[in-house]
């Protein structure tokens, strides 16, 4: 290959190198320039993120993979692609409130959020085993980084801390995975290696599938590596929990299920076992944490706990439908965690104040439109129709029911009823009790535009799936 | 006696476990940070020597990518730990508990 048809191939990636030049924009600027610099830097960041949407979608697909087989345009990369980029814009519009009423706001946060989608990006598309990982650590170092970015916080160092060491011990173990896969092959193209790897020794290919499995389902937050995640999401502030509750997980779901379509291909019996056993505990352990929690943030942390338990579904019931499934679960996973989470930035004052219960009382009073989007979110997270999370739920257990895993589809609806007793007391909060306290009503338009919007999303694919449906059929990895 | 891969092999697998240990174990941030490095050390002499085994470079290559995040963690990890002790006057990771459990 030579070098005039790497700069033909360099169309592909025009989202992603778009989105590198804004960030490297926007560090200049805020390198450069004194502390005011910070709204030139949101903008820059903001402009970066939705010109790479606009470029995402002009950008064309392929499906044989390029730079000497190491990257893969294709439509499965594309659907996650709009999944980041929309996370981030949305991160970003819920930073407005958020540093408007905390200070002390940091424009390192905007350009990092940028690179980390940017890492995300190269993650879904990578098809080789050395561009998958250092685009993977380029996302894991930075949430490390975002986790601990509010400085003025001692919680904010200490999500920071906890999820440094947890997340490199498991990056390490899932490279250790890595070496014996290229030791066993000799290959680090995913393709190559699903050829090569079935003639090596079982046990062999075995073990380092389960090494290299720790550090996907750290990422994922399944339950034997679940523990960093409530701490995490308490101490981190809440706009950047926004972005780890949904693009680095939704990242992490898309490369293992093209590990699980080409490099671990051969061995669906046994990985087919360890998802079904991770999710049932997962779910079990995500849904009865959260009914004992007080802190709200703490109680989304065990929900997404819960909700990855039931992607995982679809992952051991593995098949077309379910592929289509867990795409389309992913995405309106975007829209109901991120409501849910501008919800707490709605009626959070300080950190630490306005994340229990009980500060959301009497807010269906103050803000009843907000509290009616709330509730169609709250139904969707339940799955309840006539939301989204309803049709989300019901293609995944259909999947189950379809591959014969009838006590899976049976666990998860089970889970569902378990998990309305929590979002019932949120809904119940608001709607039921009524509270004394007054909101500052600055700068809440953007929240509230956020959660008007996912909310619209979540009622639109709840009542009229097929269209999404139709487009992620389309495009989903055969 | 001749040296084989699974000389190389062993080694690497006692480093990882001494690293591993030293994670669980030592509870100051800067030692854990240097078993983690230790870890990441141990799977690089994997990949070089099964890169040797295969007769070809692309393991060797990938240990420079492999050293190139590592110091990009030690970077991060002594930032956060700086940041910690501005708080803590302290890098015990055990005295990092303000978090509920």
């Amino acid at each position: 290959m030579n070098f005039s048809s790497y700069y033909a191939q360099l169309k592909y990636l025009a989202p992603e190198l778009s989105l590198v030049v804004f960030s490297i924009v926007a560090l200049c600027v805020h390198m450069f320039s004194k502390k005011e610099a910070n709204k030139i830097v949101k903008f820059a960041a903001i402009t970066g993120l939705i010109a790479s949407l606009i470029i995402l979608f002009d950008t064309p697909l392929s499906n044989n993979p390029l730079y000497s087989g190491s990257i893969i345009i294709d439509g499965f990369s594309f659907f996650f692609k709009i999944i980041f980029l929309l996370s981030g814009i949305m991160t970003i519009m819920l930073c407005y409130r958020f540093y408007n009423f905390e200070g002390s706001e940091i424009g390192e946060i905007y350009y990092l959020i940028l690179f980390a989608i940017v890492g995300m990006m190269f993650t879904v598309s990578s098809v080789d085993l050395i561009t998958f990982y250092v685009s993977f650590e380029t996302f894991a170092i930075i949430s490390y980084l975002l986790a601990g970015a509010f400085k003025k916080d001692l919680r904010s160092a200490e999500a920071g801390v906890k999820y440094f060491i947890l997340g490199i011990l498991s990056s390490a173990i899932m490279l250790l995975g890595m070496a014996f896969v290229y030791g066993l092959t000799g290959e680090t193209n995913f393709y190559k290696i699903s050829s090569a790897l079935p003639q090596a020794d079982l046990t062999l290919a075995l073990v380092s599938m389960a090494f290299f499995f720790v550090g996907l389902f750290f990422k994922i937050a399944l339950v034997p590596f679940h523990m960093w995640t409530p701490d995490v999401y308490e101490g981190t502030p809440t706009p950047i929990v926004v972005l780890f509750s949904t693009a680095p997980k939704a990242a992490t779901f898309a490369v293992l299920a093209r590990l699980i379509m080409t490099v671990f291909s051969g061995y669906q019996f046994q990985w087919s076992i360890i998802f079904t056993f991770i999710a049932v505990v997962t779910m079990f352990w995500g849904n009865l944490a959260a009914l004992i929690q007080n802190n709200v943030k703490r109680m989304m942390a065990f929900s997404s706990i819960a909700h990855a338990g039931y992607i995982m579904i679809g992952f051991a019931a593995w098949g077309t439908l379910s592929i289509t499934a867990i795409m389309f679960y992913l995405i309106v996973y975007l829209f109901m965690n991120t409501a849910a989470f501008a919800l707490i930035i709605l009626v959070q004052k300080k950190m630490g104040f306005g994340e229990n219960v009980d500060d959301l009382k009497g807010l269906a009073r103050r803000y009843p439109m907000v509290a009616g989007c709330i509730i169609v979110v709250l139904l969707s997270l339940t799955g309840m129709p006539p939301t989204a999370g309803f049709i989300g739920k019901y293609y995944i257990f259909t999947a189950a029911v379809e591959k014969g895993f009838y006590l899976l589809a049976v666990a998860g609806a089970l889970n569902s009823v378990i998990s309305l007793f929590y979002y019932f007391r949120i809904g119940k909060a608001m709607f039921m009790e009524t509270g004394t306290e007054e909101l500052s009503d600055k700068n809440i338009s953007f929240v509230k535009s956020v959660i008007v919007a996912c909310s619209i999303f979540i009622l639109y694919a709840g009542i009229f799936p097929s269209k999404l449906t139709e487009f992620i059929s389309s495009i989903a990895i055969k | 006696m001749e040296l084989t891969i699974n000389h190389y092999l062993v080694l690497s697998a006692i480093l990882f476990s001494i690293g591993t240990a030293g994670v669980l174990i030592r509870r100051t941030g800067i030692v854990i940070l240097m078993s983690i490095e230790l870890m990441l050390n141990a799977v690089n002499i994997t990949l070089v020597a099964f890169s040797r085994y295969q007769q070809q470079v692309t393991g060797e290559i990938l240990v420079f990518f492999v050293m190139a995040v590592a110091a990009a963690e030690a970077a991060v990890g002594l930032a956060i730990l700086v940041v910690v002790y501005h708080h803590k006057k302290s890098v015990d990771v055990d005295e990092i508990n303000s978090l509920r459990r």
